[in-house]
């Protein structure tokens, strides 16, 4: 069944990445009928493979990409970023809180004004616009709380949250939404609530395109995945469009793809990465660049964790990570002293060597291993909030260092907006006030760790000059190239980001097969 | 104290597998022998404790706590004491197992 399709072949669309984006992206388009071909750079695991991650941490390293990167200003110098190379993407880790926008989000730079330092700019699309997508994608991935499914039973974890929560006042508290089976559904059981999803989960009851759309899309005949096929650059004809694709295996082997169309879903470092790395005679500032933005305006939300010692046993490895949120804070409310708002998600501390490594980063001796040893009595969150796009935070190419490939590595370069800091200071306060309404003997701040939701380096414009793509993901530059992951966000929002890719490719491969329909390109 | 010994003696076996790590741990050593004039096996815990405050802002010193951090509380002896579950799917998950057998919270 599953196709494959010759190198000379033009007529196959070219999908870069099989995340999120990529492999939602993909099967949508082979469901219509249009043939493509996905290259991916990782390798490609069974559902057997994965294990959760609690004793060993061999996961974790089979998993994450670990091509070499630079990470400047706050992030991490050696790991700037926490996603996957492997065929799924970082849907293989992720932990599925799947929320939607709200309205105002889309509409930034109207809404909160002209912010100094800011590079705030309005979606050319709407919520309205998007909500028969977030419906599909809801539909898709299976979301509680959504389409009549229940939501998941809370743990521990989160009824310390819960009840925290309500204590201070907070009125929205849940299970969450997510992308997480709570009863059999799409031939994928229900949650066994075995902990560790951020691992991969075992069972295949959290959606992720490895096991979703990726052998969907294999069942239609239209589709050819090609994992270990890292792609290196793309090549452009007389006219300025996109005929082919040069990538390369695990050996080091460069074969070309020729192509009618491509769309780039390498998440948000290597999509414009890819961009900068494709400059020609042309396009000498690389690829889709006449605004300058490719690359700029990264975003990896206003995040933080809390930790807190309860006065009861909580044993909050137990069942799912992501166990619940409390959504009170992510209005639009200036008063607080920043714009934008923030959700608070329950979090475990990833096995015990993990909180020891991390819950003081430098810590040690017998005061510290006292701490250590209250482990069953931890319980946590996540604050994860809207953070501002700046011109200046994004990625760029190294001037002389090269990866396996020969390719420039990737510079990333990221500083807090003061409103970034302003947002994380009240979120700190709120979370440590759940914790302590509920007589918490000590409570631990952390700061944000290697950036897990990437977004805005070819972000979404009205017009060319100030973004790189369209509403539909589609370059003002070069018309049969497409955006298809969360590069193209024009804002971060305060929700978690993966439902908002999804939505936006579903409604891309409506898009972009109807112009395909018509032979425009 | 058993499973401090078995921490290190994972170091142990680790600086014999690589020469990275057995250059560290033997540069440990040097210093923390060297720091008051007295080996480290005489000294009293205030003294060794003040040795290796002396040391924290050693290169080596992060990674030496990383590595004991990984040995030790990677035991799943220790695990158990510390009653930290780990692994579930070998059990079926924690479903039926205490994800939610939380007792103390107050209903108000
Ligand atoms: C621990 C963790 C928890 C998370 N939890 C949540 C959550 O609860 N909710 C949520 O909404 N989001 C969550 N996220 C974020 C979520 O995983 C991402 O938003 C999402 O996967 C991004 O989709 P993507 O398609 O942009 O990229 P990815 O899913 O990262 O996929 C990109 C793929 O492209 C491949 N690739 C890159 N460059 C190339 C190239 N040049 N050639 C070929 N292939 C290439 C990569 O190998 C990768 O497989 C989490 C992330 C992490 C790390
Ligand atoms: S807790 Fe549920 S979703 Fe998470 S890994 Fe386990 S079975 Fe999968």
């Amino acid at each position: 069944m599953a196709k494959t399709f010759d190198l000379k072949d033009d007529s196959v669309v070219v999908v870069i990445g099989s995340g999120a984006g990529g492999g939602t992206l993909a099967n949508e388009l082979a469901q219509i009928g249009v043939d493509v071909v996905c290259l991916e750079a990782g390798e490609r695991l069974s559902i057997t493979d994965l294990r959760d991650y609690s004793q060993a941490d061999s996961m974790l390293g089979r998993l994450t990409w670990l091509d070499k990167r630079i990470g400047t200003g706050d992030l991490h110098a050696a790991l700037p970023l926490f996603v996957c190379k492997t065929v799924g993407g970082t849907t293989v880790q992720w932990a599925g809180a799947t929320l939607r926008f709200q309205e105002h989000e889309f509409k930034t730079r109207t809404v909160y004004g002209d912010i100094e330092g800011a590079n705030l700019l309005d979606w050319p699309l709407s919520l309205r616009d998007l909500e028969p997508f977030y419906n599909e994608a809801e539909d898709k991935m299976g979301v509680t709380g959504t389409h009549g499914i229940p939501r998941l039973p809370g743990n521990n974890n989160y009824r310390v949250l819960e009840a925290g929560a309500r204590r201070i006042g907070y009125q929205s508290v849940h299970t969450g939404n997510m992308a997480i089976n709570s009863e059999p559904r799409d031939n994928r059981p229900a949650c066994r609530q075995i902990g560790f999803c951020t691992g991969g989960c075992a069972i295949g009851a959290k959606w992720s395109t490895l096991y979703t759309e990726i052998p969907k899309a294999e069942a239609t005949g239209h589709f050819e995945l090609r994992p270990n096929s890292m792609a290196l650059r793309l090549t452009h004809g007389s006219q300025g469009c996109i005929d082919g694709v040069i990538y390369a295996d695990n050996a080091g082997n460069h074969f070309e793809q020729k192509t009618r169309a491509v769309c780039v879903a390498g998440n948000s470092v290597e999509t414009p990465r890819l961009l900068l790395n494709s400059e020609s005679y042309e396009f000498p500032q690389g690829l889709a660049n006449t605004s300058g933005q490719v690359g700029r305006n990264f975003m990896r939300h206003t995040t933080g964790t809390v930790y807190a010692i309860m006065p009861g046993r909580v044993s909050f490895e137990r069942g799912t990570q992501m166990a619940g949120v409390v959504t009170d804070e992510s209005a639009f409310d200036p008063r607080r002293g920043f714009v934008g708002g923030y959700e608070i998600e329950t979090l475990p501390g990833f096995g015990l060597v993990n909180l020891a490594t991390n819950l003081s980063p430098s810590a040690w001796g017998s005061d510290y291993a006292q701490i250590l040893e209250k482990y069953e009595y931890f319980a946590g969150l996540w604050l994860v909030g809207e953070d501002l796009p700046q011109a200046s935070n994004g990625v760029t190419l190294h001037p002389t260092e090269r990866d396996q490939h020969g390719l420039s590595v990737p510079m990333i370069h990221f500083i807090d907006h003061p409103n970034d800091v302003a947002m994380r200071t009240h979120a700190f306060r709120s979370g440590r006030a759940i914790y302590e309404s509920l007589s918490a003997e000590s409570v631990f701040e952390l700061p944000p760790g290697p950036s897990t939701h990437n977004m805005g380096t070819c972000r979404q414009s009205e017009k060319p000059r100030d973004g790189v793509c369209n509403a539909y993901g589609q370059c003002h530059d070069i018309p049969n190239l497409f955006i298809s992951d969360g590069s193209q966000f024009t804002s971060s929002s305060a929700e978690n980001p993966t439902l908002t890719i999804v939505a936006l490719a579903i409604r891309q491969a409506r898009y972009l097969a109807d112009r395909l329909r018509r032979g425009e390109m | 104290m058993r499973h401090y010994a078995a921490a290190v003696d994972t170091l142990r076996k680790k600086s014999h597998a690589c020469t990275a790590i057995n250059d560290l741990l033997l540069d440990v050593v040097a210093h923390v022998d060297a720091a008051h004039g007295l080996p480290w096996v005489d000294l009293s815990a205030d003294a060794r404790r003040a040795v290796l405050v002396s040391l924290e802002r050693t290169a080596f010193f992060p990674v030496l706590r990383t590595m004991i951090i990984a040995s030790l509380y990677g035991n799943p002896e220790v695990q158990k004491m510390f009653g930290y579950g780990g692994s579930s799917v070998e059990f079926g998950g924690y479903i039926g197992r205490g994800f939610d057998d939380i007792d103390w919270l107050s209903d108000n």
